[in-house]
């Protein structure tokens, strides 16, 4: 089944190129109930994949076991070929893969512009010295005094990277027009909830991820809110960007991406192109009648 | 026991009462230095507990300071001028009795300085009060150190623990040969057993288990199985009232059917522990039935001015203390250099304690001083009959 | 063996029942109710006061403990908790432990300080199991500890009430969304928590044999420890706390002597969270929760200074007061400077990394210790020995704080608070080194070639250049990647982690930094009092360090400032009034909080 359903990936891609993403049989569960269960797909590079499906269906589960919030139960996470699902949230960070919540998880106590330079401390370099050290035991007091060091007494290389971060930022929230630029030095808990879901999507995208996670992004968003960050999505595709995205706006769904997975109940019950999807007689039964019947 | 009752009634009101003082304490907060009038009130500091968990001393020394005040200026005062007392709460903590030090140094009206309770709290303040040529009267502090590291300023007519400890270890050993001891596990607590385990071995008293104990615990259980289990033919506490108590009850709780020796005599241990310790001996700076002329004049005088008050040790230390500084006072002159030169020039100080007696100009310590030995009988220390 | 197990059990019965009423409290309003141990103390002084003065029977007094203690409950809550709850979890517990000061105070002043025999209204040394005397008092106790647990259970589990509570522990938003009365349930928690506490009270001061108006605090913080362990919110887990720590506290005590009970306590405790970060019945949730607008520590503006107020501030704390100042005034000053000190310090931790620590007195401790001795032993300058202080201050607390990273919520406070008292109890034990309860004395104060630098005044300008040095260094911090980098992590850990950075670190940086400046205060402290000793640098001291920070602002260094003023400045000026000055302190303490929950330095958003 899951060979099958890789092998359809791949043709459906269109592509002969190994996949961005790889998830192979991947399991949670919750006090003995499976959240998610041989849940397998892949992201092609620069391919736009939705993962829906009913509330509680495990969506968001998958987000988080692909980021690594939280560790899975059993099952494969490649990205690039090389696995990833032993590791912590912050080496996958380092690995590619950005992500934004459900809710819009932002940085209160930090303005606009700074939310967004966090998002780049992946990205350092001579801001960080001998971070390759990071991971180890004792050993990581090295680039953690050094970084110390460093903040205090800036390298003339650090102070350059802090232009090219400043620059970034900008860079960054231009990309809103004037939703963000404005209100840069803003504390983001003083942000409307649409602002803060694009100060938390400048922040994942501000180091350029191979992977970008995107959680129910136009949630609690008005129609004309909506239309922007489909958009923005457009656009990013456009540029190339891998985008795995979890949405309850059908329409959007269907419009950005390039294959859908529906799950239900922690299982794939359907995969393929948005058109395809849509005609499944499965999903119509499992995921859009219930919709249908709750409305 | 009606004062805890008027109180409990005035303690509804006692919001009103702080919006009150807080005015009065922010406009009086610039008034450091206030400079003694020449014919104005002679003044001592007291560093003290008046709050937090040792303030029963700081009540206790109230009651003796008043005392003597009363007859030291029905008697004209020092020069004929009255005396009167500045006190500061310190917790008797050493954070707060240096700060203390200061105010007092600062105020030109404070001609000498009476405290601080535990000795830890007083050494800590000894150099401010050293610098500033003030007279600090430790005069319960039982730590050699107090005087021993400090200078001409530090006097103290509190008796050292190595001088009670002997005391001590010799009057067990007329009971028993081998002990089980434990004692505070303070500053105070371990240097007192170290001069009580160096008599005992002078004494021939075998400690056959020792251990201390946290005095801000309320079990001591565990502890006292060991004393119990080292079969002793005593168990000897070294401490203060409260824990006193707790370690006599528990002693009996764990099926301890010995001797104890311990606690102190203040109401707090004799009230709690009379069953549980009774026929312990302990050393005492007096009794109420002592014949003694000074003894029987500082009772009547007491139970004049505090009906349901009973004198106890605390309440004699402060007591003779005020009426020995005053001494050094009216002899060398009221003023600061005044009061050092009273007690280095006087001969004879006056003391419910030991009668006259004299200071050790090296020591800065009394000479000679003598212990009585008090047995605990129906919830009362007497003097022993077989001392 | 057998009358340790049974000493330890007895004493455990009592945790176990003052605990129960702490995680009732925490498990229905997320908050750690410190003034659980003062209402617990007014339960066993009113008992007395029945009792012994009065002459009422037993079991009336019990019926006027319980409503004494229930209503004090109920207006702890209505007047302190539930107002600041709405702002900060944390304003809420520092505001208990202001009612704490006022409640056992009051209670001091009333009562009288002096520990009383408690009257044996039951039966206290008729039962005995080998030589082990315990009395029906313990067995009442005993039943009444196992009714308590098995009626809140059940009453929680079944009651209409009883479910109610426990969804509004759960979701507090989600239960008024489904109707109900959250308020009215936190109420009744409080009565009911502080009920219980009453009575374990009357318990309690049988079982010990003794009652007095501070007796409450002395059991209270084992209570605390016991109901982490258990599980914050889970009674039955309060119970199984307070049960396991009498028990391995007797062993302790029985093997090791008197003076290791801290250290023993919260080792436990430490390696039970660290296996289970919710305690042995709690639950955490796999993810932290998404943070509620309102809850965000940093919420308003802090007010700036602005050039001209900054040379203002600069003119009058460096020129105006030395030059002005009586040496009490600069005495207090040099107390406030210090603090502000390790207050400023703290701000990376309890601001930027959102770790509410309340052990600041360990790394204090450290760096006192260290400065003096390096100046008694080695006879090194103190220009030398006070950074180096700072430095063995700062390694020292991220060695014994270094496996504490992972436990997360009120459970690193409580256990950031062990290690602060473990850190002391170390300095106690190696006495060889430290002098132990002894203390040191005679440490040498600073010299300037001959010139000894030993007055108010000297010391207040050493405090106040290594303040500014601090401020300096803080606000430098905090603009800086880096200083960024770690206020992510105190906004949202798991957004944090998720932008690539390895939360626990940046934790542990934060604290390593806050703890350099505590070592720094420390050594100044040291060399200042000539004299220090493990007592000074207690619960209080830890506790003292982060009001001043919450009173200040917790993400705003130069707040410390003005809530050291406030903090330390107010304990003076209310010294000219000793019975009411803890009272006056703990309710400038809870206006403070009422008004500015943000902290003083902050202007409302």
């Amino acid at each position: 089944m899951t060979e099958t359903q890789a092998a359809t990936a791949q043709t459906v891609a269109g592509t002969a190129i190994p996949p961005l993403l790889s998830v192979r049989g991947l399991r949670r569960t919750f006090a003995g109930l499976a959240a998610v269960d041989a849940v397998s797909f892949d992201v092609a590079p620069g391919e736009v994949v939705s993962i829906i499906g009913p509330n509680g269906s495990g969506k968001t589960t998958t987000l988080n076991l692909v980021t690594g919030a939280i560790p899975a139960d059993a099952g494969e996470i490649l990205l690039d070929g090389r696995r990833i699902d032993r590791l912590d949230p912050a080496r996958i960070a380092e690995a590619g893969i950005a992500r934004t919540f459900q809710n819009g998880r932002v940085f209160g106590a930090l303005s606009v512009a700074d939310n967004v330079a966090v998002g780049l401390h992946t990205t350092l370099r001579a801001g960080r010295p001998a971070r390759r050290l990071s991971t180890w035991f004792l050993l990581r007091w090295i680039p953690l005094l050094a970084e110390l060091a460093v903040a205090l007494v800036p390298t003339r290389a650090a102070r350059r990277e802090q232009a090219r971060i400043e620059a970034a930022v900008a860079a960054e929230l231009d990309r809103f027009g004037q939703r963000l630029a404005p209100r840069r030095d803003d504390f983001a808990y003083t942000l409307s909830y649409a602002n803060r879901r694009r100060t938390e999507i400048a922040r994942a995208l501000a180091p350029r991820p191979r992977l970008l996670v995107l959680d129910e992004p136009t949630a609690g968003m008005n129609p004309s809110e909506t239309a922007e960050v489909l958009d923005q999505l457009l656009q990013l595709k456009a540029e190339g960007q891998a985008i795995l995205l979890v949405e309850h706006k059908i329409d959007l769904v269907m419009t950005v991406s390039d294959r859908v997975v529906v799950i239900d109940g922690g299982r794939v019950i359907s995969e393929g192109r948005p058109d395809a999807v849509r005609r499944d007689p499965l999903v119509a039964e499992a995921y859009l009648g219930r919709r249908r019947g709750k409305a | 026991m009606s004062t805890v009752r008027r109180r409990a009634l005035a303690a509804g009101a006692a919001a009103l009462i702080a919006v009150a003082l807080t005015g009065c304490s922010l406009s009086e907060g610039g008034s450091g230095s206030g400079g003694a009038s020449p014919g104005g009130t002679v003044y001592f500091g007291v560093s003290a507990p008046v709050t937090g968990n040792l303030a029963e001393y700081g009540r206790l020394w109230k009651l003796g300071f008043e005392l003597a005040l009363d007859k030291i200026n029905a008697d004209g005062g020092i020069d004929g001028r009255p005396v009167g007392l500045k006190w500061e709460d310190s917790q008797s903590d050493p954070k707060q009795s240096v700060v203390v030090a200061q105010k007092f140094v600062a105020d030109t009206s404070v001609i000498a300085e009476l405290g601080d309770f535990s000795s830890n709290a007083s050494i800590a303040a000894s150099p401010t009060y050293t610098a500033a040529k003030l007279v600090q009267f430790g005069f319960t502090n039982s730590n050699p150190d107090f005087t021993a590291k400090g200078t001409d300023y530090q006097w103290s007519t509190s008796l050292t623990q190595d001088f009670f400890q002997d005391w001590n270890a010799r009057t067990v050993k007329k009971y028993a040969t081998t002990v089980s001891v434990v004692y505070q596990e303070t500053d105070w607590g371990k240097s007192a057993f170290g001069f009580f385990a160096a008599a005992a071995k002078k004494y021939g008293l075998n400690i056959a288990y020792s251990s201390g104990f946290d005095p801000k615990g309320t079990d001591f259980r565990p502890t006292l199985i060991h004393a119990r289990d080292a079969k002793p033919d005593a168990v000897v506490h070294i401490g203060y009232g409260p824990d006193g108590v707790l370690v006599a009850n528990q002693l009996r709780d764990v099926g301890y059917t010995g001797r104890f020796f311990g606690g102190q005599n203040v109401p707090e241990f004799t009230s709690g522990a009379a069953k549980s310790a009774d026929g312990d001996v302990i050393s005492g700076a007096f009794v109420t039935e002592d014949p003694a002329a000074g003894v029987q004049s500082f009772v009547t005088a007491f139970r004049a001015k505090y009906p349901s008050e009973e004198p106890s040790d605390f309440i004699v230390y402060a007591y003779d203390a005020l009426n020995t500084i005053v001494r050094a006072a009216r002899s060398g002159g009221a003023s600061r250099e005044g009061v050092l030169k009273g007690f280095q020039q006087s001969t004879t100080f006056p003391s419910v304690q030991w009668g006259d007696f004299s200071f050790n100009p090296q020591t800065r310590r009394p000479n000679n001083p003598t212990l009585k030995a008090l047995v605990l009988k129906d919830g009362k220390f007497v003097l022993d009959a077989n001392d | 063996m057998l009358d340790t197990l049974i000493a330890g059990l007895l004493h455990g019965n009592a945790y176990a029942l003052v605990a129960v009423g702490i995680s009732l409290i925490f498990g229905v309003t997320n908050v750690v109710n410190f003034a659980h141990m003062s209402v617990f103390g007014l339960g066993a002084m009113c008992a007395w006061f029945f009792i012994a003065d009065l002459r009422w029977p037993f079991w009336a007094t019990l019926a006027v403990v319980v409503a004494v203690t229930g209503l004090t409950g109920l207006l702890i809550n209505l007047l302190v908790v539930r107002p600041l709850a709405r702002y900060l979890p944390i304003a809420a517990l520092l505001a208990t432990y202001a009612v704490a000061q006022i409640l056992d105070s009051v209670s001091q002043w009333v009562f009288g300080p002096r520990v009383r025999p408690f009257p044996e209204v039951l039966p206290t040394d008729d039962l005995h199991i080998g030589l082990m005397r315990f009395g029906t008092s313990d067995v009442v106790m005993l039943a009444l500890t196992i009714a308590v647990m098995a009626a809140l259970g059940l009453y929680l589990k079944f009651g209409k009430s009883g479910r109610a509570i426990r969804a509004t522990s759960q979701d507090p938003e989600a239960a008024l969304q489904m109707g109900i009365p959250v308020g009215r349930i936190q109420h009744l928690s409080f009565v009911i928590a502080s009920a219980l506490g009453g009575v374990a009270g009357v318990f309690v001061a049988l079982y010990t044999g003794t009652v007095s108006p501070t007796s409450g605090a002395t059991a209270g913080l084992t209570a605390f420890v016991a109901a982490t362990l258990g599980g914050l919110g889970s009674i039955p887990g309060a119970v199984i706390g307070g049960f396991v720590l009498g028990v391995a506290e007797a062993f302790g005590v029985s093997l090791f002597g008197g003076s290791v009970d801290d250290i023993i306590m919260f080792a436990i405790l430490i390696l039970v969270l660290l296996v289970r970060p919710g305690g042995l019945l709690g639950r955490v949730p796999v993810l932290a929760p998404e943070p509620m607008t309102g809850t965000f520590l940093g919420r308003g503006r802090p007010i700036r200074l602005g050039r001209w107020g900054l040379v203002a501030v600069l003119a009058v704390g460096g020129v105006v007061i030395p030059v002005l100042g009586s040496r009490t005034f600069l005495t207090i000053g040099t107390q406030v400077l210090i603090y502000a000190i390790i207050g400023a310090g703290f701000t990376v931790t309890a601001g930027q990394s959102g770790v509410i620590a309340l052990g600041q007195a360990g790394p204090i401790a450290l760096g006192a210790y260290a400065s003096a001795l390096l100046a008694l032993l080695a006879h090194w300058p103190f220009w030398v020995s006070l950074p180096v202080g700072g430095l063995v201050a700062a390694v020292g607390a991220s060695v014994l704080g270094s496996a504490l990273w992972r436990v997360k919520g009120h459970y690193i406070s409580i256990a950031t608070l062990g290690m602060g008292i473990v850190t002391v109890a170390i300095l106690r034990v190696a006495e060889p080194l430290t002098r132990g309860v002894y203390g040191l004395y005679g440490i040498p104060t600073p010299h300037i070639g001959g010139l000894a630098l030993d007055t108010p005044l000297a010391f207040y300008l050493i405090d106040f250049l290594v303040l500014v040095g601090t401020l300096a260094v803080v606000v430098r911090l905090r603009s800086s990647h880096l200083g960024r980098v770690m206020s992510a992590v105190g906004s949202d850990e798991v957004a944090a982690y998720a932008s690539g950075i390895r939360v626990r670190d940046y934790k542990a940086l934060a604290f390593a930094v806050s703890a350099f400046f505590a070592g720094v205060g420390g050594a100044l402290l040291a060399h200042q009092y000539t004299y220090i000793d493990p007592d000074l640098f207690g619960l209080t001291m830890s506790l003292l360090v982060l009001t001043i920070v919450v009173l200040g602002g917790v993400n705003v260094p130069f707040g410390a400032v003005i809530g050291s003023i406030v903090l330390i400045g107010a304990l003076e000026v209310f010294r000219v009034t000793p019975q009411l000055r803890v009272i006056l302190y703990g309710l400038a303490l809870i206006l403070v909080v009422r008004f500015r929950p943000g902290g003083a330095w902050v202007r409302r958003a």
